[in-house]
């Protein structure tokens, strides 16, 4: 982990890009910080490695990183299939709890 | 669901749940795949005292459970996919077959199968302790939270959860 003071935006563009990075199966990571905690690092990651599914109901996977430390945070990741984000994106698919769109930012691996 | 399988998979459910708790506190990786790997061996053999005797030692673990629920009799098949959130059971047995070398490395980080390597549980090797499993970067830990390795925990959280659903299938 590089920071050493806390800047969500910025871990959340690092963390992004080694996913892209070290993950095959991922086309795009969205980031969300729009009713995200201070401390929490939201993203949507589409990837075309997990098998369609049926489930409509979305689960984030989370991880507390440096609990303890003055760079305390979460790292949500919600995994989709490339059908399913179409559908969050246009509303038929809805993203669980007070998650939103509103301010998503595309990172890409660069 | 008979009540041999009743105890282990509360048991399992037990241990998940630490898991998600030392994940979610960002605890040492040890801890998190302790629990992982607890709730994952319990849960598998929950499933397999269906028959109502005790299940071998060997051949009862993690990797053979998946692999069982992805030879299910075809009458049941529809109902497995869908419980699991698979739109077909081929799919469900294409991405069974993609994650089963992970399910074989939480199996391995049991202490008797780690070869007198890395453990989550015990210093090792055994003879001359040097490595401390609090202190370890665990190899499966990159893997396990890739796409592949979280969508893995998303399955194993419903296998818990919906086990009373299959566990006589």
């Amino acid at each position: 982990m590089p920071a050493t003071q806390f800047d969500r935006a910025s871990l959340a563009r690092w963390y992004a890009r080694e996913h892209l990075k070290t993950d095959p199966g991922i086309s795009a990571v969205y980031y969300l910080p729009t009713n995200s905690g201070d401390r929490e690092i939201r993203f949507v990651e589409i990837n075309n490695l997990i098998g369609d599914r049926n489930d409509d109901i979305l689960e984030p996977i989370d991880f507390g990183i440096d609990m303890g430390t003055e760079t305390e945070h979460s790292l949500f990741v919600l995994d989709v299939t490339p059908e399913q984000w179409d559908r969050i994106q246009s509303q038929e698919l809805i993203l669980p709890g007070n998650w939103s769109l509103k301010d998503a930012t595309k990172i890409n691996n660069e | 669901m008979n009540s041999f399988q009743e105890v282990w998979w509360q048991q399992a459910k037990s241990d998940h749940e630490v898991f998600l708790l030392t994940r979610r506190q960002g605890f040492a990786q040890c801890h998190s795949l302790h629990y992982l790997q607890m709730a994952t061996e319990k849960i598998a053999k929950a499933y397999f005292w269906r028959s109502g005797s005790p299940p071998p030692q060997k051949h009862s673990g993690f990797p053979t459970f998946l692999r069982f629920l992805g030879q299910i009799r075809a009458d049941d098949r529809d109902r497995i996919a869908e419980l699991f959130t698979f739109k077909r059971y081929s799919d469900f047995q294409n991405w069974i077959r993609t994650v089963i070398p992970i399910a074989h490395d939480i199996e391995h980080l049991a202490p008797m199968l780690a070869s007198d390597g890395p453990n989550p549980e015990y210093p090792w090797p055994h003879a001359c302790p040097e490595f401390v499993p609090a202190n370890h970067n665990f190899s499966i830990w990159p893997t396990l939270t890739s796409g592949r390795g979280r969508d893995l925990m998303r399955i194993i959280h419903i296998a818990g959860d919906r086990f009373p659903n299959y566990a006589d299938t």
